[in-house]
């Protein structure tokens, strides 16, 4: 911003009035446009003693301002200019809230008598599983509920600055011309899923100054000027040419951005975050909490932080609020929620995910264990498999695969934009494992999922399975002869809700692999469905219900039983728990443990989440940009990383433990960076040379020149 | 863009070459040609037949010469602008059209902003009260109209008419006007004419219409930008125009394609009935009678249309909708 505008030094107020000719901004915030009007400034806009530039982007204008009065705000705000700090009132008060949703005239409560207060400029995390009712609390605060949902009693109080009479905000229709100027202008919210939450006709300029021309006295011609500088505060690499891109031209974390400085640019006084950051990769998720932290100390609003991620919770909270099947368990400051933990739900919580400092061998303590069982038919292979453990199963090498990202079409011919979406991938699998694959989206993993179960043809390379002392080229593999190999090699996928059918009942789900297949009769093939269920921990009465009828666990349950329909050696698990609550994430991932041991099945896990693959794997590679940057054994990979991705990624994780805070600094410093500014020898020379898997130990390899001394390597990563 | 808009034109060219061929081998491929069936219509009325003039028209015409001649001379003069002659009317296939054509397109324009007029606030009143008694009483004679033949709401409305006001309904203006110059009566006459045909129609495509702008905004209602809008504070009316019907508009632009062709076939059974001078009948008149260059020409130039018309909406959608306009050519 162009300085030589008239300066205003803002001192002791808790609010004050300006007479002002022309257009006033307060730090990057336009807030009026009318001549001569007299200003009326919460004091959450401003920090006492800081210098704040002034004036308007309208060049030739005469700007004078005058301070008029600091108006006296009563005993109380003498009181608190009189040494002490101000004394923190609160945003929302919400007082035994009722809400019920209207289920075909029968009432079903999803919230039951919730009371909590949000301090002004502080941080309330509203933690829960899905289902729990958070989500209808915080569509209840803005007034966004569904139809057959409605507030059955209690209040929510609203009051901007301390001093004001507070609103009952349940009073008020939804719809009410007061109402609406709350939602957007005081209170906003942003959405899990920064996929859809955009529209994809509107440009997000246009989506952004909407809210401002909404709520502030601004025409949407002069609205450009404070939505760029709200794109460029929110990160965005080029916030004037994002003014009139579509929100299909932006990644998700930059959509998320978007998102965020569509909630923001009428500084709210409260910004609900529903999920903010699930939907991201680790890297994405500290980069937009570490936003959110910035933006709040600048701004000053506070934010209800709905997750069920207690990692976030702890870096991101100042107050704590657990709520489960509608009713709030425990509340409290952020200190004796994670140190002192009372109720017996929130102690299973903490105990049931997956953290980075917990030891290798520890079993994690899912909320509700299943119990399963082997059936006698799936016995005897099982000793089989157990003699050839540590063979090696899979080899996979050099696997290459571009994709057309874009055709850019021009008059005369076509260039297409290539991507490599795998580049020079090789690891091998050993019988009995689970080898597993980290990194964020869109470094190939899933793509090279895809080529291993021959869904996608390599570009080049080799994946060789080996069967005992027989060697199939998996590659070559055609008609009838490919058709029974893929019986050994099964897929679970990442969301529970779309990879099962809505339309068949779950026995035709479990005897469709085997009807393909033509393996047993009719009645056989609904035993087995039968015993699988067993197997699984589901009772095989469920067999004749519709997929609908359970819940994601239930369902990434039948997802496995599924897989195992063909007793395949290798379970490729694409993200299989990442689409579940905290709660059943547990419970999966020992079942899968269990199977894998009891079964003596092989696994390639791919996820985001490095917890959960510290959890269940015992190999573990690293994928970034399509290649594997680091391989390694668990405990190696977790206490000795090399590569400096590896240790990026380990340092954004967020610890659900106080005394591994997040170190946001670093998360900017690296934001700022733009991208990742690696040295030699990870990254290739300008001349091109060979890049290479340096071997450091026996199980432990890291990408680098090819010509680098191991020990080069162990002692950068010393430093 | 361009490109797309040029390459899009060119895929016109074999598309069309190929709708030809095929009309003009369907018109063929009943026994006889339009020479037989009119020494038919002599005999039977009969009268003599004149083997000469027979042999001569049969010439004059070229329905001696192989199939595929026939189609060449055909198709070289069509995209001269030579649509042919009417053997029936003894007349230039453009002059038997054109008479009829501007009165088709008016009262299809009518029907058509009759249908949007009508089938918007509904559609829209219906997917925004799904299942309240509004909308399940609009579906009802939504539906009705929909079930409702045309032909049949025809003859029952000129019975009425003709029973209780004692008009007749028939015809797009009262008899005296037909073939005289255009005056502020003739107008007048056509306009009061217009009203029956127009709701007749209109009705079944203004039910179907209304069917799917509800289903369309029910489905864009649910989606999560509509949320955001509300969140924002944009007041409910200007957040359902803004957004989800902004977005349910595509299929009504893609509609167009098929909007064209209507506009200048007309209601072919309607017309019937209500004896209007459109040129629905005037096809199937000619289809009956074998008149191969008029229904041949005139078959071509609704394949014409249709294929314009797809072109426009395709276009129209492109500029419309950023996702068709930006994400053309990528590979998953």
């Amino acid at each position: 911003m162009a300085l030589g505008w008239p300066f205003v030094v803002v001192q002791k107020l808790e609010r004050f009035h300006v007479a002002v000719t022309g257009c006033v901004r307060l730090g990057f915030q336009q807030v009026c446009r009318k001549r001569d009007a007299t200003l009326h400034l919460p004091a959450r806009l401003c920090n006492v003693g800081t210098l704040y530039p002034w004036g308007g982007p309208w060049v030739g204008e005469e700007r004078r301002l005058v301070l008029a009065t600091a108006e006296p705000q009563g005993k109380q705000h003498d009181k608190a200019a009189a040494g002490k700090l101000p004394v923190v009132h609160d945003i929302i008060r919400i007082e035994n809230l009722q809400i019920a949703i209207d289920l075909k005239g029968t009432d079903l409560d999803v919230v039951r008598g919730a009371s909590f207060r949000i301090p002004a400029g502080k941080t309330v995390a509203l933690v829960g599983e899905s289902g729990s009712g958070k989500s209808v609390l915080a569509q209840a605060i803005l007034g966004i509920l569904p139809k057959v949902a409605r507030v059955k009693g209690g209040r929510i109080l609203y009051r901007e600055n301390p001093g004001e009479e507070s609103t009952d905000l349940t009073v008020l229709a939804d719809d009410s011309a007061e109402r609406i100027a709350i939602r957007g202008g005081q209170i906003s919210i942003i959405f899990q899923e920064p996929m859809t939450s955009l529209s994809p006709l509107h440009t997000i300029g246009n989506q952004i100054a909407e809210a401002l021309v909404l709520h502030r006295e601004i025409k949407p011609r002069d609205a450009k000027p404070t939505v760029v500088e709200m794109l460029d505060l929110v990160g965005f690499p080029n916030p004037e040419a994002a003014w009139s891109m579509y929100s299909m031209e932006l990644s998700g974390g930059l959509r998320q951005r978007a998102m965020i400085a569509m909630a923001l640019v009428c500084q709210p006084s409260l910004l609900i975050a529903d999920e903010p950051t699930t939907a991201l990769d680790v890297s994405m998720q500290a980069k937009i909490l570490s936003l959110l932290k910035q933006l709040q100390a600048k701004m000053g609003m506070a934010v209800l932080l709905i997750t069920h991620d207690l990692g976030v919770v702890a870096n991101m909270a100042d107050e704590v609020v657990v709520m489960y099947h509608g009713q709030i368990m425990e509340a409290g400051p952020i200190e004796a929620i994670f140190r002192d933990p009372q109720h017996a739900y929130l102690k299973a919580l903490l105990n049931a995910v997956p953290d980075l400092s917990m030891a290798y061998g520890k079993k994690l303590k899912s909320l509700r264990d299943i119990e399963h069982e082997i059936p006698a038919s799936m016995q005897g292979q099982i000793k089989d498999r157990k003699s050839h453990a540590n063979e090696v199963l899979l080899r996979v090498s050099h696997l290459q695969k571009t994709f057309i990202a874009k055709k850019n079409k021009g008059l005369f011919g076509k260039t297409a934009t290539h991507v490599k979406a795998v580049d020079d991938v090789s690891f091998e699998v050993r019988r009995g494992e689970c080898f597993g694959i980290v990194g964020e989206s869109g470094c190939g993993k899933t793509t090279t999922l895809k080529m291993l179960v021959r869904a996608l043809t390599p570009d080049r390379g080799a994946i060789d399975w080996t069967d005992g002392t027989e060697k199939t080229d998996l590659l070559s593999l055609r008609g009838s002869d490919l058709k029974n190999f893929r019986r050994k090699i099964q897929m679970v996928f990442q969301d529970p809700f779309s990879s099962l059918s809505p339309r068949s009942t779950v026995l035709n789900i479990l005897k469709e692999p085997m009807e393909v297949h033509k393996i047993g009769s009719g009645k056989e093939q609904a035993e087995y469905a039968a015993e699988l269920m067993r197997l699984v921990g589901l009772q095989p009465t469920y067999l004749g219900r519709y997929p609908h009828s359970f819940s994601g666990g239930q369902r990434q349950r039948i997802g496995i039983a599924r897989a195992l329909a063909l007793r395949p050696e290798l379970l490729v698990c694409d993200e299989p728990v990442s689409a579940l609550d905290v709660s059943v994430q547990a419970q999966v991932l020992n079942l899968l443990k269990q199977l894998q041991d009891e079964l003596g099945l092989t696994y390639i896990f791919i996820s985001h989440n490095l917890a959960v693959v510290r959890y269940i794997a015992d190999r573990i590679g690293v994928m970034f940009g399509g290649q594997i940057v680091e391989m390694a054994t668990r405990k190696e990979l977790f206490e000795n990383p090399i590569h400096p991705y590896t240790r990026a990624l380990l340092d954004v994780v967020p610890h659900a433990d106080l005394d591994h805070p997040l170190d946001f600094d670093r998360i900017n410093r690296d934001m700022a960076a733009e991208g990742r500014q690696w040295n030699e020898p990870f990254v290739t020379r300008s001349d091109g040379s060979d890049m290479d898997m340096i071997a450091i130990s026996s199980n432990h390899s890291v990408r680098a020149l090819a010509e680098t001394n191991p020990s080069t390597l162990v002692s950068i990563a010393g430093k | 863009m361009l490109r797309y808009i040029v390459m899009r034109s060119a895929a016109m060219v074999p598309t069309l070459l190929l709708a030809s061929i095929v009309i003009f081998t369907i018109i063929q491929l009943p026994p006889g040609d339009y020479v037989e069936t009119y020494i038919g219509d002599l005999l039977a009325s009969g009268e003599s037949v004149d083997l000469a003039r027979v042999e001569y028209l049969r010439q004059e015409y070229g329905l001696d010469k192989p199939m595929w001649q026939r189609y060449l001379l055909w198709i070289t003069n069509f995209v001269q602008g030579d649509f042919g002659y009417s053997f029936e009317y003894q007349r230039p296939v453009s002059e038997v059209v054109g008479n009829r054509l501007w009165l088709t397109m008016l009262v299809s324009f009518f029907t058509i902003i009759l249908t949007w007029v009508i089938a918007f606030p509904i559609g829209i009143y219906s997917a925004t009260h799904q299942y309240s008694w509004g909308d399940y009483g609009l579906t009802f004679f939504g539906l009705l109209g929909l079930a409702t033949p045309n032909f049949l709401l025809a003859l029952v409305m000129m019975y009425f008419a003709k029973t209780i006001f004692g008009v007749s309904i028939g015809g797009l203006m009262d008899s005296q006007y037909v073939d005289q110059p255009m005056s502020w009566d003739k107008f007048k006459s056509i306009m009061e004419h217009l009203i029956v045909p127009t709701i007749v129609i209109g009705t079944s495509g203004t039910a179907a219409m209304i069917r799917r702008i509800r289903a369309n905004l029910l489905d864009e209602l649910q989606k999560q930008y509509v949320v955001t809008a509300r969140a924002k504070g944009v007041p409910p009316f200007r957040a359902l125009v803004k957004y989800p019907l902004r977005m349910s508009l595509n299929f009504f632009v893609a509609d167009i394609g098929s909007l064209l062709p209507a506009i200048i076939s007309g209601a072919e059974i309607v017309a019937i009935v209500l004896s209007l001078e459109t040129t629905g009948p005037l096809l199937i008149a000619a289809l009956q009678s074998q008149d191969m260059y008029l229904a041949g020409s005139f078959l071509m130039f609704l394949a014409t249309l249709t294929v314009i018309g797809v072109l426009l909406s395709d276009i129209a959608l492109g500029f419309l909708d950023p996702r068709i306009r930006l994400s053309g050519g990528a590979e998953r």
